[in-house]
């Protein structure tokens, strides 16, 4: 028994298990559904036993190379303490929504929607398990492609014309992340990371490599101000949808980033880390005063979406003195804001099917008659505020303290600052839903399972700050820098 | 098994426990509710008497629970802990008994206790924090627990006073982070310690330390509805009378003053503070609170927003007592903790049954309620000439030490301070006794509730009689082993003279 | 054992009658207010000198009687009596009920102040009475009595504060607060004429001593008897004594100030005496005899201060002229009978005082009024700098919002590029 979890294969059945339902749903629609349940529950079972395996059989880093062939010809899986950060992340909020969905679309828009998101579980899997930078451009367009598709599922104009945006967005930033790896083979003959390790030098190619790579991902990531395509996308896109844009595909495209960062481009220079800090700041008070400005509450939370963004790339110009603590909190950060974020996109589904819709001004006491979703809204907020006790809390935590160590004063203030932004925005959502509105809707009723699944990915951001400690050491990014075979 | 460990959690458990349960109760199920509530209290005033039989005993109670590699979770019951932990728990079950009756009728029952439980948690977080962080997290706790209550009438009018409560809240916990951050980031800990922890700082750090003392204030004295930070106070007034009562005389305002005392004992310690210069404008700025709640106070009509004002006045009297940086100023202003909580939840108590039972709301239309609800304004009486500081209600006992202390301070000035803000609560107190006792009454009031042959309802008359005798016997009996003052004094030698 | 009965005896002197204050506790008791004075008369009898000490009564107080004391607690029993029997006994009518709960709890205070052991309880007790005194003028009295007792409290709040304020100094001098103690400490210390000042002002406003005595012969112009009594036993007499326990004298000479007391005191009797005869009338010939009473004794305080061998000569005197006289000024009060309250007369004085004050609180408002305008200009002229820089933000923000797909697209490719290159270029 004790054998038969730590031997198996738990990388390839995070690929696999979604790759093969979401073949078999497009087959045999009527069992997409139970089939991605049943995936959904499976993934969490899966990361924990890699993690399992990361933790106490390899040491610190998993490697394993499909088909027998190694590197440089064939394809590795590499999970180290980054990737299964990601692949957690992924699971909770895969499981949370897709329980979500299963009372939320229609009939004939479930048939299409199962096999196309267990398509992109799959996609997002093979990303954070990838170890080589063309495998990542694979599954990156294979990402985009799938996410597109889910928000055109709509259906409608508004719908189309935000995944048009999108596609042409994505496809825009792919190329150019193309580009990069070409260029990159072209210098160095190969496109495993650890190979590119050790191989980088300081040459003109690097240098126009990061920044296509660079301009591509940051477009993928939505950071200002490549943050464009994000809102118009989220506006006309299903609940469920937007949840897993903003917690999970655009968080694909950081990992890359901070992968290549990390391992390839970081010796280069601070100057770009001060860029990609300038940007992020710009993102966090530009989101945050977008947000507030907002009428409906999708829009809001989208904006809400591009500042949170911003907190994740302070953590490059802090790196470069104090590597550990910042991508700690970068890490948890993200880890907070995919549970919290999706909860709060589901929160909107909700009250969109309760009240037909998602006006601010006429969120009409819900708190009384929608208790549990405004809980899930009250508790993801207190992560995005990162107001204690949660888990966006115990990240701001982190990232203050980093940036006080090093006098980082202008980083403090946008901190700061950018939570207070958060705070109005989220009480302003509150306080309508607290009083009574001028006009009154026709409500529908919301099943329970759809609240529920809110709260509980809410509750579980809330919970992060309790579990700062073991989960650190779980996830743990100084890890980063050891790949097997390869130096820092 | 040693239960030790777990008791400050028990005691904080006991009322969050009940505070879920009842958030997903039926609004009609008002038995089931009452009894949440009422064992929560019972509980957790028992939990308290147990702590403080152990403490006595030498028995040692604190909670650690890792928050970040290398901060924990503290919660510690130290002699300043339980005396705030006291006077919560026990302001808590009076209270709760109040509420019932309070919101026989209205709607939101479920919802209205549900967060009442949790500011009560929130509180009692506070008390027992046993570091910096862990008073961070129960603090701002506290904000996102009041802010329900402050809206819960789900008026225009509520929401904007919330927004604004919301506001100055919400900046002052964003203060209070940073402070601590970067005191953190200065000395590696953030445990209370007497006399502080910061010794040794203060040659190099000395402008850092300084800027962190008024980031740390300012936070807390948002709270403390220290001047200018007090504006959210009146306008928190359109909430229902017991989350006022529990706002100012329990949690929120207490919180901040606590937090104050905290911070200038058990975070820099009294003496480093005064070397650092920032107990002088921390004491004018009191001073200046003081008399400013008064006058403020003087021009009201509406009875809740005039004792709001009165609150302003009376909490900064707490910082005064600690800014004045001496033995028997600590004693006065950690007393008075006691002494402003019991005196001012009685007034409150007193203004809700005015408004529940006749529908008065403002100051002109109380002629006369003497004869109506003798009790009532019986309990008011001793509250207002405890505000005022005649003997032998509480308040006296306060302004003794914090005068006596000013004096052996040298700080004489003090002395006209209190003089002033006697007269002013004389002087806006009297009147409205003058008025209910003396005058005659309307012919009918606002808007009466009959209750038969009783004054009004047992569930509001208890509760202001109760804090009334309490707030007598404090003063009455201040030098009994045991009372307040005793425990006070155990404070201030610990923060004075031990070494 | 009979020390045990004398001390429960002297605590019951002043828990009795409170007691006695709370309505539901006498409802079944005839006569209440003569049946109250009991315990004090009782402890008169007993001749000698009983103590006991009250640790745990606020700051640790405690009460006792000696020759001096008893002095006071005999007339403080006569002129309770006096005024029981004046009023009128009937406990079924809750005006009167009223007036008797007032009745009582002044009693108590009075009662507490005369046996008070140190300055804490004194200054407990001479409150407790000072506030219960002030009901019992509101409820038992007719509009000018009124009056006179809105005037009262002012200077009651006054003299508490100062009281406070003395009695803090004192607590800063010495530990031991009892009266003895205080006046040897005081009599030495640094802060000994603040203390003086404060109590001596405290003391004169309370006794109603010229030149503060308009409310005093305000309420003899048209007080019943019963009030009348109270006054001259309660303010004026407990007042006298105070300041008799209180003030440091006997010990040590000051002369400027003790000339400047005696000449105040000189000057009230002359002006005493001079409205005493200018307008004789029966009514009011014990309030201005108060008035020349209290202006005597204070000339003799000034005396006891440019000579303190002289005080001390005839300090055995001191108590019972006091008693006596007050006495004395009682039996006339209940001789000249009760026709104030019929005909009460008009009182130029406090009209005029009152128009005084109202225009001072008029002032007053005004300029608090005009800097609250102020005030609100400043905050007004702020938010709205505040809010046209918000809409300024805004209006730009808006503009760059409001570009279609096209230039939108070329906007964000051009920052596509420049970003890249520039990360590239950092890179080098």
């Amino acid at each position: 028994m004790q054998d038969a979890v730590t031997q198996f294969p738990w990388a390839i059945v995070l690929i696999l298990l979604p790759l093969a339902a979401s073949m078999i749903g497009f087959l045999l629609p009527r069992l997409a559904m139970t089939l991605g349940l049943i995936t959904a529950v499976s993934l969490v079972l899966a990361v924990t036993g890699l993690g399992w395996q990361i933790h106490y059989i390899y040491d610190g880093a998993f490697q394993h190379a499909v088909g027998g062939w190694g590197a440089p010809l064939g394809i590795d899986l590499y999970a180290d303490g980054l990737s299964l950060l990601m692949l957690t992340t992924t699971s909770l909020v895969g499981l949370g929504v897709s329980v979500y969905s299963v009372l939320y679309f229609e009939r004939q828009q479930a048939l299409r929607f199962w096999p196309i998101w267990l398509l992109l579980l799959a996609a997002l899997n093979a990303l954070f398990l990838s170890a080589d930078i063309f495998n990542l451009y694979v599954t990156l367009e294979l990402l985009g492609l799938a996410a597109v598709t889910l928000t055109a599922l709509q259906g409608g104009k508004a719908a189309l014309d935000g995944a048009m945006r999108y596609l042409l967005a994505t496809l825009l930033g792919s190329l150019f992340y193309l580009l990069g790896v070409a260029l990159l083979y072209h210098s160095y003959g190969t496109v495993d990371i650890a190979l590119l390790s050790e191989r980088v030098e300081a040459t003109p190619a690097i240098w126009a490599a990061l920044g296509l790579m660079g301009a591509g991902l940051l477009l993928k990531t939505a950071l200002f101000p490549l943050h464009f395509w994000l809102p118009p996308a989220h506006a006309s896109a299903s609940a469920p949808v937007s949840a897993v844009l903003s917690a999970l595909v655009i968080k694909a495209a950081f990992y890359i980033l901070l992968r290549l960062w990390l391992v390839i481009f970081s010796p280069l220079g601070e100057g770009a880390a001060s860029l990609l800090g300038l940007l992020g700041a710009a993102a966090v008070l530009w989101g945050s005063l977008q947000a507030l400005r907002q009428t409906r509450l999708k829009l809001l939370i989208a904006y809400s979406t591009v500042a949170q963004i911003g907190y994740l790339f302070l953590a490059f110009p802090l790196a470069g003195a104090a590597a550990v603590s910042a991508w700690s909190a970068a890490a948890y950060l993200l880890l907070s804001h995919a549970l919290a974020k999706s909860a709060m996109f589901l929160v909107a589904g909700n009250l969109l099917h309760f009240g037909g819709h998602d006006r601010i001004a006429d969120l009409d006491r819900v708190v009384q008659r929608l208790p549990l979703t405004a809980g899930a809204f009250a508790l993801a907020g207190v992560s995005i505020m990162g107001l204690p006790p949660s888990g966006g809390f115990i990240g701001k935590w982190m990232l203050l303290e980093t940036a006080l160590q090093q006098g980082r004063w202008d980083l403090v203030a946008v901190i700061l600052l950018g939570g207070l932004l958060a705070a109005a925005y989220v009480f302003k959502v509150l306080g309508h839903a607290l009083t009574e509105a001028d006009v009154m809707h026709e409500p529908r009723t919301v099943p329970k399972i759809m609240e529920w699944s809110a709260l509980l990915l809410a509750f579980a951001a809330v919970l992060l700050g309790f579990l700062a400690v073991p989960l650190l050491a779980w996830f743990d990014v100084s890890e980063v820098f050891v790949i097997s075979g390869a130096g820092p | 098994m040693n239960w030790d460990p777990w008791i400050p959690l028990l005691v904080v458990a006991s009322s969050l426990l009940p505070g879920l349960l009842i958030f997903g109760l039926a609004e009609k199920r008002m038995r089931l509710r009452t009894a949440l509530n009422l064992v929560g209290a019972v509980v957790k005033l028992g939990l308290v008497g147990l702590m403080l039989w152990g403490i006595y005993h030498e028995h040692h109670y604190e909670t650690r629970l890792a928050l970040l590699p290398d901060l924990e979770l503290v919660l510690r019951a130290g002699p300043l802990s339980l005396l705030f932990v006291t006077l919560s728990a026990g302001l808590w079950l009076v209270t709760t008994v109040y509420a019932i009756g309070y919101l026989e009728g209205s709607p939101h029952r479920s919802r209205f206790f549900g967060f009442f439980s949790l500011c009560v948690t929130a509180t009692v977080g506070v008390a027992l924090a046993g570091n910096l962080i862990t008073f961070l997290l129960f603090y701002e706790l506290l904000t996102l627990s009041t802010y329900p209550l402050v809206v819960h009438r789900g008026t225009q009018v509520a929401r904007r006073a919330g927004q604004t409560y919301l506001i100055y809240t919400v900046i002052g916990g964003a203060l209070l982070l940073l402070g601590t951050v970067w005191l953190y980031s200065l000395t590696g800990t953030l445990e209370f310690t007497p006399r502080g922890f910061i010794a040794g700082l203060e040659t190099e750090h000395r402008s850092a330390l300084i800027m962190i003392f008024i980031l740390l204030i300012a936070g807390l004295g948002v709270k403390a509805a220290l001047f200018p930070l007090h504006g959210w106070l009146p306008q928190a007034m359109v909430a229902p009378a017991p989350v006022s009562a529990l706002l100012h005389a329990v949690a929120v305002v207490k919180a901040g003053a606590f937090g104050i005392v905290r911070v200038v004992y058990d975070v820099f310690g009294v003496e480093t503070a005064a070397d650092l210069g920032v107990t002088a404008p921390l004491a004018a700025l009191a001073a200046f609170t003081i008399i400013y709640g008064s006058v403020r106070a003087l021009f009201q009509d509406d009875l809740k927003r005039r004792l709001a004002f009165s609150t302003v006045s009376q909490v900064s009297y707490i910082a005064l007592g600690v800014a004045i940086a001496g033995p028997i100023a600590t004693i006065g202003g950690v007393v008075h903790l006691v002494h402003q909580g019991v005196m001012k939840i009685t007034l409150f108590f007193c203004a809700g049954n005015l408004a529940e039972t006749l529908g008065i709301h403002k100051i002109s239309e109380m002629d006369g309620v003497g004869r109506r609800m003798p009790w009532t304004m019986a309990a008011f009486t001793v509250g207002a000439f405890g505000m005022i500081g005649a003997p032998p209600v509480a308040g006296f006992i306060s302004k003794w030490y914090l005068g006596l202390g000013a004096l052996e301070a040298d700080q004489g000035w003090v002395l006209f301070v209190l003089a002033g803000s006697s007269l002013l609560n004389a002087m806006y107190f009297l009147p409205i006794l003058h008025r209910a006792w003396f005058r005659q009454p309307p012919d009918a009031w606002p808007a009466e509730h009959d209750f038969g042959r009783k004054e009004t309802a047992w569930a509001l008359l208890l509760p202001p009689l109760v804090t009334a005798v309490m707030a007598l016997f404090v003063g009455l009996l201040a030098s009994y082993p045991f009372s307040p003052l005793e425990w006070a004094m155990l404070i201030a030698e610990r923060e004075f003279y031990r070494p | 054992m009979s020390e045990k009965i004398y001390a429960m005896t002297l605590l019951l002197v002043v828990v009795w009658p409170l007691l006695l204050a709370i309505p539901i506790l006498r409802a079944h008791l005839p006569w209440p207010r003569h049946l109250a004075i009991i315990p004090a008369a009782v402890l008169i009898l007993v001749f000698q000198d009983v103590s006991l000490d009250l640790d745990w009564l606020l700051l640790g107080t405690g009460f006792a009687i000696d020759a001096n004391v008893r002095w006071m607690l005999m007339l403080s029993v006569a002129v309770w009596l006096m005024a029981a029997s004046v009023s009128t006994d009937s406990n079924r009518d809750t005006a009167d009920d009223r007036a008797a709960t007032f009745f009582l709890l002044t009693m108590a205070g009075n009662l507490g102040a005369v046996l008070a052991a140190d300055l804490v309880g004194f200054f407990c007790f001479s409150t407790i009475m000072g506030y219960g005194f002030y009901g019992l003028l509101i409820q038992g009295g007719n509009a000018a009595v009124r009056r006179a007792g809105r005037l009262y409290i002012i200077f009651l709040v006054a003299a508490d504060l100062a009281l406070f304020e003395a009695l803090l100094l004192a607590a800063f001098a010495t530990q031991d607060l009892r009266f003895i103690a205080v006046q040897q400490a005081m009599a030495g210390s640094a802060t000994t004429s603040l203390y003086f000042w404060m109590a001596f002002a405290a003391f004169v406003l309370r006794a109603g001593i010229w030149p503060f005595h308009l409310w005093l012969t305000s309420l003899f112009k048209s007080a019943s008897v019963s009030i009348c009594l109270l006054v001259v036993g309660l303010p004026v007499a407990t007042g006298l004594f105070g300041a008799l326990r209180w003030l440091p004298l006997g010990l040590s000479a000051s002369a400027g100030p003790g000339l400047v007391i005696l000449i105040i005191g000189i000057t009230a009797v002359l002006f005493g005496l001079f409205r005493l005869f200018s307008r004789f009338s029966n009514r009011m010939l014990p309030g201005w005899g108060t008035v020349v009473l209290s202006g005597l004794f204070i000339a003799a305080l000034g005396v006891g201060l440019m000579q303190p061998a002289v005080w001390l000569q005839y300090a055995y005197l001191q108590y019972p002229l006091i008693a006596g006289i007050v006495l004395l000024l009682a039996v006339i009060i209940m001789l000249v009978g009760d026709s104030r309250d019929r005909h009460p007369e008009h009182d130029l004085a406090m009209d005029r005082v009152e128009a005084l004050s109202r225009e001072v609180a008029q002032r007053g408002g005004v300029m608090l009024q005009w800097s609250q305008n102020r005030v609100r200009q400043i905050r007004s002229f702020g938010l709205a700098l505040w809010l046209k820089t918000v809409r300024q933000a805004r209006r730009v923000i808006d503009r760059l919002k409001t570009v279609n797909v096209v230039s939108q697209w070329t906007a964000s490719i051009t920052m596509f590029v420049l970003i890249g290159l520039a990360l590239a270029w950092l890179a080098m």
